[in-house]
């Protein structure tokens, strides 16, 4: 599990940060004022190298600090990815922060969901993390297996293989995350928005259906149930 | 300034002067002098008042015209003083004193006021910036407190309401800033339009509406301001969203234009639309319209401010709409 670092003077936004990334498989450890206060630059550059994070979440705003300062002087120090969080929306501060050193830059309030999205991506680049997300393998209730890769987007049945648009990777991913509960239309669609595929719901009741059919293709049958008025599910 | 009217203005002279004529005319009537003289006096003095009144006119004429001409040249008129010659006599000194005076009392109070309304707009930043930390902690605590009733109370909504318009407060003060604080470089338009969408795909999804970017596909990058250009994109889908038709699902198409070397955008949806009457007065400031009073909540204020951004940036921005068929508004960049 990663370790991501929470550097934000709001307690309160800071512990529900780490809450949140803990629910969703990290490691948090958010590091308060209280902490710091006493401390130069240096010192607190130390603490956070101490910490042996995987990512550092970075307020641009600190008390008493300059978080592009932080942000530049940790990165000389260390590799670990950076990600600014501020509540600045300028050109500017995401072009500074970026020319300091940080890998991204997410502005408040931010959109849950971007936010794992960006983490996501950035743990998987730094770390070729690829593995766990770029395959998975799928044993339905009849017994049948099949697996789909996300990143060839191919999927792979006992039949033989067929390819997948990315639409259908999306929406695969969804389902398969989340094997055994019903995923609402809105859901997949919303999770297809974040990855800028801008569908309607015509679109994913024909995306689902040709999805449907390429898993008929590779002798998965029935796999995926349609709930009328409530969603999909995988089985 | 007419001869005429100053004469009319400065009578008195004229009775100075008919007075002089008839007091001479009488003491050499005494004298029993001829006939001649006392024409002679009469001319001479009558001219005199004349050519006197008329040179003291030149003058004054000359030094009003150049005020007059110098505040019809120039846009800041309390300025006029700075522009005038080096006042020749008394009365105009008094004047052109007078005159810098007043220049120097309004330059003060003008000054005041641009500091003033910079600060102003300096403490709305921070105040936007401030309240954004309580409204993502509400965020995360809805993410992490995820349940049937919280969905249901409509609390997200609501978060994302009270975040819409700390936005827009943000934009409006930096749109009344003097000095430049915007960031112009190459953006692909297609990702910009996508995180105006994303940022509204609650409601855009609930609503069921359809989104066709096929338009922006290729040869889409323009310069401007990303989160301005986001802004701005913002306020017009949210327009779409309000004034969307009850009984169609909305659709919005978005596409780029090429005319004489300019780039344009256009966000066309089937919308309601607006009377044409209306169209010209949209971008004004609290115009809200048939449409917006009809039970819309319209502040009159999205609008307004995208003219005001885009005339910041250099782009244009133009509407067009079809009473019962829609709108689109054209940004050229």
């Amino acid at each position: 599990m990663r370790t991501i670092g929470i550097l934000e003077d709001d307690s309160k936004l800071g512990s529900e940060l780490k809450l949140f990334l803990e629910t969703n498989g990290y490691v948090g450890r958010f590091i308060s004022p209280s902490q710091y206060s006493n401390l130069d630059e240096e010192g607190l550059i130390s603490l956070l190298l101490g910490e042996n994070l995987d990512l550092l979440l970075l307020d641009v705003g600190l008390p008493g600090f300059n978080g592009l300062h932080i942000c530049k002087a940790f990165r000389a120090k260390s590799q670990v990815p950076i990600i600014m969080i501020t509540s600045d929306n300028s050109e500017l501060t995401e072009l500074l922060s970026i020319t300091n050193g940080a890998d991204d830059f997410i502005p408040k309030p931010f959109n849950t969901q971007i936010l794992l999205a960006r983490i996501g991506r950035i743990l998987d680049r730094v770390y070729n993390e690829t593995k766990s997300t770029d395959e998975v393998l799928i044993k339905t209730e009849s017994g049948a297996e099949f697996s789909v890769e996300f990143l060839k987007g191919r999927l792979l049945g006992p039949d033989g293989e067929i390819d997948l648009s990315k639409n259908e990777i999306q929406i695969l991913k969804v389902l398969t995350g989340r094997k055994g509960e019903v995923v609402s239309r809105n859901e997949i669609i919303e999770a297809l928005w974040d990855n800028q595929a801008f569908v309607d719901d015509n679109t994913l009741t024909v995306n689902m259906t040709r999805i449907k059919s390429k898993l008929e293709k590779v002798g998965i049958k029935d796999a995926i149930e349609t709930r009328r008025g409530m969603g999909y599910m995988l089985s | 300034m007419k001869f005429g009217r100053y004469i009319l203005d400065h009578k008195v002279w004229l009775g100075i002067g008919a007075f002089l004529i008839l007091t001479i005319n009488i003491f050499l009537m005494t004298l029993k002098s001829s006939g001649y003289l006392m024409l002679y006096v009469t001319v001479a003095v009558g001219l005199g008042v004349i050519l006197g009144m008329y040179l003291d006119y030149a003058r004054i004429r000359r030094f009003l015209m150049e005020i007059r001409q110098n505040v019809d040249e120039i846009d800041e008129k309390y300025l006029v003083a700075d522009l005038l010659a080096k006042p020749e006599i008394s009365e105009e000194e008094i004047i052109c004193d007078i005159l810098k005076t007043m220049e120097l009392s309004m330059a003060g109070r003008v000054s005041d006021y641009r500091r003033r309304s910079e600060e102003y707009k300096e403490y709305v930043e921070t105040w936007v910036h401030e309240v954004k930390i309580p409204i993502s902690t509400a965020r995360m605590i809805i993410e992490n407190h995820r349940s049937d009733s919280v969905e249901e109370s409509g609390i997200v909504d609501e978060v994302e309401r009270i975040s819409t318009y700390v936005e827009q407060a943000l934009f409006y003060a930096r749109s009344e800033a003097v000095e430049k604080d915007y960031y112009v470089k190459s953006l692909n338009l297609s990702e910009v339009v996508g995180s105006a969408l994303t940022a509204r795909k609650k409601s855009l999804i609930s609503m069921k509406a359809s989104i066709d970017m096929t338009g922006l596909e290729d040869a889409t990058e323009v310069l401007s301001d990303g989160k301005w250009l986001t802004f701005i994109l913002g306020q017009i889908i949210d327009n779409s969203i309000k004034y969307a038709k009850a009984d169609e699902k909305l659709s919005l198409t978005f596409f780029v234009r090429e005319d004489e070397g300019r780039r344009s955008l256009v966000i066309k949806d089937n919308g309601i639309g607006m009377k044409e009457e209306e169209i010209d007065r949209a971008f004004e400031k609290g115009f809200t319209g048939t449409n917006g009073r009809i039970g819309k909540a319209s502040t009159g204020i999205g609008l307004y401010l995208c003219k005001k951004l885009c005339l910041r940036l250099g782009h244009d921005i133009n509407l067009e709409s079809k009473l019962g068929e829609g709108t689109s508004v054209t940004i050229t960049f």
